[in-house]
């Protein structure tokens, strides 16, 4: 079955502009421990999503045939 | 057939069929004989005896004048050098310029053309002709540009594929899909690459997966062949179904010619099936890149904070340690000096050593002779109570010895 884009919780684009956001805001030497805490916890969450959803699932192939009058 | 009168004029001119035939293919030897003719290449078929049989057409506005060429398995074999090396074939749709000699075949009374030489100039000749026009048309329609003008998915993971099923140039593409080990769904539109109807199907292909929702990038794909064989992929129906796709396209059309018009319009084209599956698994592979350095960047700086937080805790803890123990040494050793130096001057211990206070009635102390006067009350405190007494003499420290008395 092929996945369905509108299943995906964070769009590809939208993970790595968070995933870089965390990553500027843990540069920040203010950032307390708790926030570093919360922000690492989506850091991880962020890499588990998209990991599996690339590498995971074998590749798939379905058929799709031309219209009659195309044929 | 025999005619018996003698005198029948009808019957002295009479052909029979073989010699119609015969004098008919006289008279086009005569006339006609290894003249030029060009025209556009139809129905080609080849069967297993090795002559090739095709159709050259002249298309005059819907008004189409067919002649039916045979090309022997002699003279093609003949020709096949020269056929090599300008790169091209007999295939559907090209334009050509051939000589030979019309005939009369007597065996089934077709009309037909025997091919005897080609001049393969004039085909790549149209071909370069016409690839100029239609990209002029192209560009002039603003198609040109407009399929790089789509946006790639960050990372493209579902892949429609217009190519011939099961042909090597499919296998190969499949291959490098599946070594990368990302989870690709491939959607797959099988067509006709070559020959006739080719360029229609591949146009339909192209517009039917790019109108699929989930569908990332189409793939074109086919191997090598020579380049008339490639003339599928200049064909304007195809550039503009390329052009016109909602979804970028991706060529891998096997040459090394030069660039179809596919590949001219195409959002990324690449050489071989192989090279346009590298180009897609290159693309998710450089996220995968952007995204892992990301996170082990994230990992880094997590663990300096880290570790620079617990340096921080323990540097304070021990500093608090040594700062707890010299600063209470240097306050103990502090109150023990100032209790000491305290006790020096505590009057009760000066007392016990048999000095004693003098106060006068008034309560002051008396610290100077001037202070009292015979006959004065004082009370003397010394260390365990305190004396009274009256004032009976008084002598300055010179006359101390005899005159400081006091009687109790």
């Amino acid at each position: 079955m092929p996945r369905k884009k509108d299943d995906e919780v964070v769009g590809y684009e939208d993970a790595i502009t968070e995933l870089e956001d965390i990553l500027d805001a843990l540069s920040d030497d203010d950032i307390n421990v708790d926030e570093l805490a919360e922000r690492v916890k989506r850091a991880t969450e962020l890499v588990k999503v998209c990991r599996e959803r690339i590498a995971a699932a074998k590749l798939e192939v379905k058929e799709i045939q031309l219209p009659e009058e195309a044929r | 057939m025999t005619v018996a009168a003698t005198s029948d004029p009808i019957a002295d001119s009479a052909h029979s069929v073989s010699e119609l035939i015969g004098a008919i293919n006289a008279v086009l030897k005569r006339e006609l004989s290894e003249v030029w003719v060009y025209g556009e290449v139809g129905k080609v078929s080849q069967p297993s005896s090795g002559h090739v049989y095709f159709d050259l057409i002249e298309d005059n506005e819907g008004e189409r004048q067919v002649i039916a060429v045979k090309l022997w398995r002699g003279v093609r074999q003949r020709l096949a050098p020269k056929m090599q090396q300008h790169d091209m074939d007999i295939v559907t749709g090209i334009k050509v310029r051939i000589r030979g000699t019309p005939d009369l075949y007597g065996a089934s009374g077709q009309f037909g053309f025997k091919m005897s030489d080609i001049d393969p100039r004039f085909t790549l000749g149209d071909l370069a002709a016409q690839r100029d026009e239609i990209i002029a048309r192209l560009k002039k329609d603003g198609l040109y540009d407009r399929n790089r003008a789509t946006t790639l998915p960050l990372v493209p993971l579902v892949v429609g594929v217009v190519t011939s099923k099961g042909s090597a140039a499919h296998a190969d593409f499949m291959k490098t899909l599946e070594e990368s080990g990302i989870g690709f769904t491939i959607t797959l539109c099988d067509v006709r690459v070559q020959g006739e109807g080719a360029a229609e199907q591949i146009a339909a292909a192209v517009s039917l997966l790019g109108k699929q929702p989930l569908v990332d990038l189409v793939a074109v794909i086919r191997g090598g062949g020579s380049r008339t064989d490639l003339a599928t992929f200049d064909n304007e129906v195809v550039a503009r179904a390329i052009a016109g796709c909602g979804k970028p396209v991706f060529t891998g059309i096997g040459h090394d010619v030069d660039k179809s018009i596919a590949d001219e319009v195409a959002f990324s084209w690449n050489k071989t099936p192989t090279a346009c599956a590298v180009a897609i698994v290159d693309k998710v592979q450089a996220f995968v890149r952007r995204f892992d350095s990301a996170a082990q960047r994230v990992a880094t700086v997590v663990l300096a904070a880290l570790a620079s937080s617990e340096r921080r805790v323990a540097n304070a803890v021990g500093r608090l340690r040594i700062l707890r123990s010299t600063v209470l040494e240097a306050a103990k050793s502090r109150v023990d000096l100032l209790a000491s130096e305290i006790s020096a001057f505590d009057p009760v211990v000066l007392m016990r050593r048999g000095w004693s206070i003098t106060y006068g009635s008034d309560g002051r102390v008396i610290k100077s002779l001037k202070q009292t006067k015979i006959g004065d009350e004082v009370t003397m405190r010394i260390a365990d109570g305190s004396i009274s007494s009256t004032v009976i003499g008084v002598a300055s420290v010179s006359s101390q010895s005899n005159s400081q008395k006091s009687k109790q």
